[in-house]
């Protein structure tokens, strides 16, 4: 039986596409200038931008992709969210105060763009721009995968479109990302985020609340999983099912790797004033806070549900939240939820459309030293040739929501956060230490991910890491190590203009 | 500089396979947050008013992770409260105390530390400088000096 069989729940969806296609209608009068679609003219508030930050972080990954994740693995997978408890604070004393002070006196719009700032190389912020096209084609695949499986579990397509159905899907709900993004660019996406993160906090409450009521309060579904047979205790513990690394992996990639997510950092330009960050980091945590109930609450109501036989185990563990949906909550209900979901991934992708397509059509021209005049223009058939590359690549991919995005995010994470976090609080850095640092860890993630995901060439060497080490935590750990071996052995003269000086001296 | 002493020790516990490897890079990973918060905040190597508040997290993710290693090595998993005390330390540890820590430091300290006045009122004074120069340039055309 498909959600479609709730007419509240198709409604509340059909009455958010309709919303967020109005916003982006209403986006492109206001949309004029290559600053207006890159940064939304830098003239969004605290509340706005913070909420644009958290959406874009926020996505499938977190609203569909946990809950399975956490079905497959237990507790451990709640470490990629126990960061958040720093990453706020930490992005903001780190990176939010050079990157907003630094849009006063450049035209920045860009990650890449602050890079070539900072290292005056054309090669670093070239070498930035390609882990940003790799990162957002992986990441926006993750969307359009949440995507084409929500469509599909709302509208029952498998049952009629059989081994079409998820492409179909797929196909759907990014035409409506499309629109919007090509019309409105980053006005509608700070806009559209505002509307879409209240919604994903208004939804996370509510169905955190569901899904502790119907699992029957807290210590009921704690003792139902750990006296289960498929479950057991361990999968309450955080190093329980699996190896310590696995966690702490988790926590490394998403805790420190936070300060290489470009689609997240990039928000801070469009800051109306850089005073406003003060308080930043509670709003910005508290909404992470708000929205990661729903991982929490359907990733361990379901286990629960399942322990106690009153669902039956899930075939497929990205089942776990439409699955919560169809049997244990009110239409209303579900149809905020999937309205919550759908505005999750769409947040976050158009986001990703709109750093992408500055990377190809700004950063990348730039640094082959033949920029492009008409930048707005190119920059909306940019992002349909991002969407169409993203969605074949999770169509090959194959595998769970969260798999995908822990790769995508570990590609940012291990090619930029070095270079960024270190490079833009240290003078020493040289611009080879941060080109080389962003190949080691572009690289080495493609490297590892691949080694350990193909099957084309069975007599290739596994890549040999302890074990439970995630491929994207040694991409990271060894980008880090790469930028200060290279840092102290560059003895090349180094410039660094006056007025990036002084940012980095604020 | 710890966070450079720390990412060669973190790779080489990600890739040999011995409990004392995970053990230094489990305590390494969680300090990691810790020490980017040292080095983006710091002016001039110094942390100022917000040395006691790092120093605190430093402590806290330390001896989390230790905690955290210690439980996970037993047979079997105390209960606090019906819920396994590995889960309430990681809970605690990683997430409550740096996010009350954290959050509290970084308002507390905002203006007095971390963007001062006289950093705004330098990063205007080259703003405008730069704008009256681009002005100049655009009426004048390119001058030689």
């Amino acid at each position: 039986m498909p959600i479609f069989s709730k007419p509240l729940a198709v409604a509340a969806s059909l009455a958010y596409l309709a919303v967020v296609a109005a916003i982006g209608y209403w986006s492109i009068r206001r949309t004029r200038t290559a600053r207006d679609f890159f940064i939304a003219g830098q003239r969004i508030g605290l509340f706005v931008t913070a909420l644009a930050a958290m959406s874009a972080s926020f996505s499938g990954f977190l609203f569909l992709g946990g809950p399975g994740l956490t079905y497959r693995i237990g507790v451990a997978a709640l470490f990629i969210n126990l960061p958040v408890s720093v990453t706020a604070a930490m992005t903001c004393w780190v990176l939010a105060k050079r990157l907003r002070l630094l849009s006063e006196i450049r035209d920045v719009y860009t990650i890449p763009d602050a890079m070539a700032c900072r290292f005056g190389s054309r090669a670093t912020s070239g070498l930035a721009a390609l882990a940003v096209i790799v990162g957002v084609v992986g990441y926006l695949g993750s969307q359009i995968l949440a995507l084409g499986r929500l469509v599909e579990s709302i509208f029952g397509t498998r049952a009629w479109l059989g081994e079409w159905s998820l492409a179909a899907a797929m196909a759907a709900g990014l035409a409506v990302v499309l629109f919007y993004s090509i019309a409105g660019g980053m006005v509608a996406g700070v806009y559209t985020d505002l509307f879409q993160g209240t919604l994903m906090m208004l939804t996370a409450g509510a169905v955190f609340y569901q899904a502790i009521r119907v699992g029957g309060g807290v210590q009921r579904i704690f003792a139902e999983i750990s006296q289960s047979a498929d479950f057991g205790s361990g999968f309450l513990e955080p190093f329980g099912t699996v190896p310590v690394l696995t966690a702490m992996g988790f926590f490394f990639v998403f805790g420190v790797g936070t300060l290489g997510q470009p689609h997240v950092l990039h928000k801070f330009y469009m800051l109306r004033d850089p005073k406003q960050l003060k308080w930043m980091p509670v709003v910005l945590a508290g909404s992470q806070i708000i929205c990661i109930l729903v991982w929490v609450g359907i990733g361990l109501a379901v286990p629960a549900l399942v322990a106690s036989g009153r669902m039956a185990p899930l075939q497929q563990p990205d089942d776990a939240v439409p699955m919560f949906l169809l049997h244990f909550t009110p239409d209303l209900l579900a149809g905020l939820v999937v309205a919550g979901i759908l505005a999750a991934i769409m947040s976050t992708g158009d986001s990703f459309l709109s750093i992408g397509s500055a990377a190809m059509v700004r950063d990348l021209p730039k640094a082959l030293g033949r920029p492009i005049r008409d930048e707005l223009y190119w920059g909306r058939w940019a992002v349909g040739a991002i969407a169409a590359g993203a969605a074949v690549f999770a169509y090959l991919y194959d595998d769970l929501i969260a798999l995908l995005g822990t790769f995508a995010f570990g590609t940012f994470a291990a090619a930029l956060a070095p270079a960024l976090a270190v490079g833009l609080n240290w003078k020493r850095v040289t611009a080879r230490a941060a080109s080389a640092s962003i190949v080691t860890g572009m690289g080495l993630n493609l490297t590892l991910e691949f080694v350990a995901r193909q099957d084309v060439l069975p007599n290739l060497p596994r890549i040999p890491l302890a074990s439970g080490a995630l491929p994207s935590a040694a991409a990271l750990a060894a980008s880090f190590a790469v930028l200060f071996l290279v840092t102290w052995l560059d003895r090349s003269p180094q410039h660094i203009d006056e007025d990036v000086a002084a940012v980095m001296n604020a | 500089m710890a966070l450079a002493a720390s990412s060669p020790l973190i790779l080489l516990g990600l890739f040999v396979d011995h409990a004392a490897a995970a053990w230094l890079a489990t305590v390494l990973i969680a300090l990691q947050p810790a020490l980017l918060i040292a080095v983006g905040a710091g002016r001039e190597g110094r942390l100022g008013p917000l040395a006691a508040a790092v120093s605190a997290l430093i402590g806290i993710l330390a001896i989390t992770s230790l905690l955290l290693l210690w439980l996970s090595a037993r047979e079997t998993s105390p209960l606090a409260a019906g819920f396994p005390a590995s889960f309430l330390v990681a809970l605690g540890g990683f997430w409550l105390l740096p996010l009350i820590l954290t959050s509290v430091a970084y308002v507390a300290t905002f203006e007095r530390f971390s963007l001062r006045e006289e950093d705004l009122d330098t990063i205007r004074r080259i703003r405008d400088q730069q704008r009256s120069e681009r002005q100049r340039l655009e009426k004048n055309g390119p001058t030689e000096s």
